[in-house]
């Protein structure tokens, strides 16, 4: 545990990072709220993902600014981190819940919404690295990073689960 | 190199609408912050004090005593007993045997194994949920765009509109409560359904004690007695001091509810007090009793199975370096299962078996693996039961 996450900050600094923090937070919640929620798998996890994030992305805030570390980035960084940590997931409820229930007879290939919820419905890993490549827009060198392993193990799970959606969503005509 | 499929994968997730804002997210963040940073010099505190205190008692008792020597204990004098703390079991998958088969119903291999032994093959096509109530089992199953409940052994399936469905669990009153994006839907123990539409139950959000659903929204917590909603009526009691609503449990007659300050709290389904609050386990299950509750300790990661009454740890779980699934369900036995693994576990790694299995620790420490292994962890589901 780093030491300077045991030290009370002084009270300017803190309220001035707090300040800031609210800042970015109401500026940057919308698409890091969509991030969590494909990441997690489901609406409701993927709130709770993202409280977890922010507010472990708060302590570090100072150090953040002060680096010049892009936040947007890091706070993404523990979400995908957050959702592999097992531990984490006892604030998941018993099932996953779904906006909508996927059914083979109607899938609609071109249709965002299925898009969306097939990638969802991918293995986490998977998961994490379809978002970020194609949703984040990271090369496959900055995924590696931000999900802590090896760029060919982001090749082998990127490619994966494309050969997992484009067997499901290929029918209208993608590939 | 980015194909065409690539390109409209990227296209279609960017072109997701953005979802709304969640009210005062930042502040919220800043106060869990907080909370987190207050836990941490808390911990360092005591370490440090531990760290002092424990020699220091230990010179002084020396001095005391004016000898180095430990005194002497007559055969008569009452053997002092050794405070160990809570007994705790670290899961090491190498050395598990395979023993009983678990005595809830799971769905395994695509069939729903009962705890007498019985097997029903399911459809092929997407699972949803199992749930035990009273004796009986029931469960979700998605095929031909449909959801239906099926109940086991005597009563016929009934439909749901399949689009809406997003759950299954035990109810108030020995019923099976359906979530739907609707509003919930009830399979009384009389075999009659219970759909309401409402606008304020239109939520995911929503668990089940003896005689009422607790509901989630807007980030307030609200009680409906099932009576009520029998009748039509829609808003219950508001309780705005908690937030959100974790796991309820009707046999247990508890829930485990969120307050504002993100500590969890162990509330009778009846009364509406206060059992137990934590900041330090994030629960999510009961006992049949309602004596127990498991829990993951939110410092260590480990597992805690807690008695209630006393807020001691019966037994600790350690899952060291082995995945544990995060849906735990106690047996009528008080064993609890879970699954382990939630990436492909060297179960032997001198032969590099690899797989997930269901595992159950009694309340004296003992593990064992009670299936088979699977390459799939989705070949598991554990029920919601009561």
């Amino acid at each position: 545990m780093a030491s300077e996450q045991l030290i009370a900050p002084d009270p300017a600094v803190r309220a001035r990072a707090v300040t800031d923090f609210t800042a970015w937070v109401s500026d940057h919640q919308r698409p890091l709220l969509d991030f969590a929620r494909l990441i997690a798998g489901d609406a409701s996890t993927g709130e709770d993902l993202l409280q977890i994030a922010l507010a472990r992305a708060y302590l570090k805030w100072s150090k953040i600014s002060a680096r010049g570390e892009h936040p947007l980035g890091y706070v993404r960084r523990i979400i995908v981190n957050e959702n592999a940590s097992l531990w984490r997931r006892a604030w998941r409820r018993r099932e996953r819940s779904t906006d909508s229930v996927p059914e083979a007879g109607t899938l609609d290939p071109t249709s965002i919404d299925t898009t969306w919820e097939m990638v969802q419905a991918l293995p986490s890993r998977q998961r994490a690295a379809v978002a970020l490549r194609f949703y984040a827009d990271l090369s496959v060198a900055e995924t590696a990073e931000v999900m802590g392993c090896s760029v060919g193990a982001v090749k082998t799970h990127t490619s994966r689960a494309l050969a997992k959606l484009r067997e499901t969503l290929a029918d209208g005509g993608e590939s | 190199m980015t194909d065409l499929f690539e390109r409209r994968l990227a296209e279609r997730l960017q072109a997701h609408p953005l979802p709304e804002e969640i009210p005062d997210l930042g502040i919220r963040s800043v106060r869990l912050g907080e909370r987190i940073r207050r836990r941490r010099i808390g911990a360092a505190v005591l370490a440090v004090v531990l760290l002092l205190v424990i020699p220091a008692a230990s010179g002084l008792w020396r001095l005391a005593s004016g000898t180095e020597n430990a005194p002497v204990v007559s055969p008569s004098s009452p053997v002092p007993q050794a405070s160990t703390g809570p007994k705790t079991v670290v899961l090491d998958l190498g050395v598990r045997a395979v023993g009983a088969a678990p005595e809830v119903s799971t769905v395994r291999g695509a069939s729903v194994w009962l705890p007498s032994g019985e097997t029903v093959k399911l459809p092929s096509g997407q699972f949803g949920s199992i749930t035990e109530y009273g004796p009986e089992v029931a469960w979700l199953t998605r095929t031909g765009g449909e959801v239906r409940l099926n109940v086991s052994p005597e009563r016929l399936p009934s439909a749901t509109n399949g689009r809406e469905v997003t759950g299954a669990e035990p109810g108030p009153h020995g019923s099976v409560m359906v979530r739907t994006k609707a509003g919930p839907v009830f399979l009384t123990s009389r075999g009659k359904l219970i759909a309401s539409s409402q606008p304020d139950l239109r939520t995911n959000r929503m668990v089940a004690t003896a005689d009422a659903i607790w509901i989630e929204k807007g980030g307030q917590v609200s009680r409906l007695k099932m009576a009520d909603l029998e009748r039509g009526a829609s808003k219950g009691k508001s309780y705005p001091q908690f937030q959100k609503v974790v796991v309820g449990d009707p046999r247990a007659d508890r829930l485990v509810v969120i307050d504002d300050l993100g500590c969890q709290s162990v509330i009778n389904g009846s009364t509406a007090e206060r059992v137990w609050r934590t900041c330090d386990w994030t629960l999510s299950a009961f006992s049949s009793d309602g004596r127990l509750a498991v829990g993951r300790s939110v410092m260590y990661g480990t597992i805690g199975i807690i008695e209630l009454s006393t807020a001691q740890v019966v037994l600790g779980i350690d899952p060291d370096v082995t995945p544990v699934g995060p849906q735990m369900v106690f047996d009528r036995s008080d064993r609890l299962n879970f699954r382990v693994g939630n990436r492909p576990v060297n179960f032997r790694p001198q032969n590099e078996t690899e797989g997930f299995a269901l595992m159950a620790c009694n309340l004296a420490g003992t593990c064992w693996l009670s299936s088979d292994r699977y390459p799939d962890p989705m070949e598991f589901v554990l029920p919601n039961r009561n």
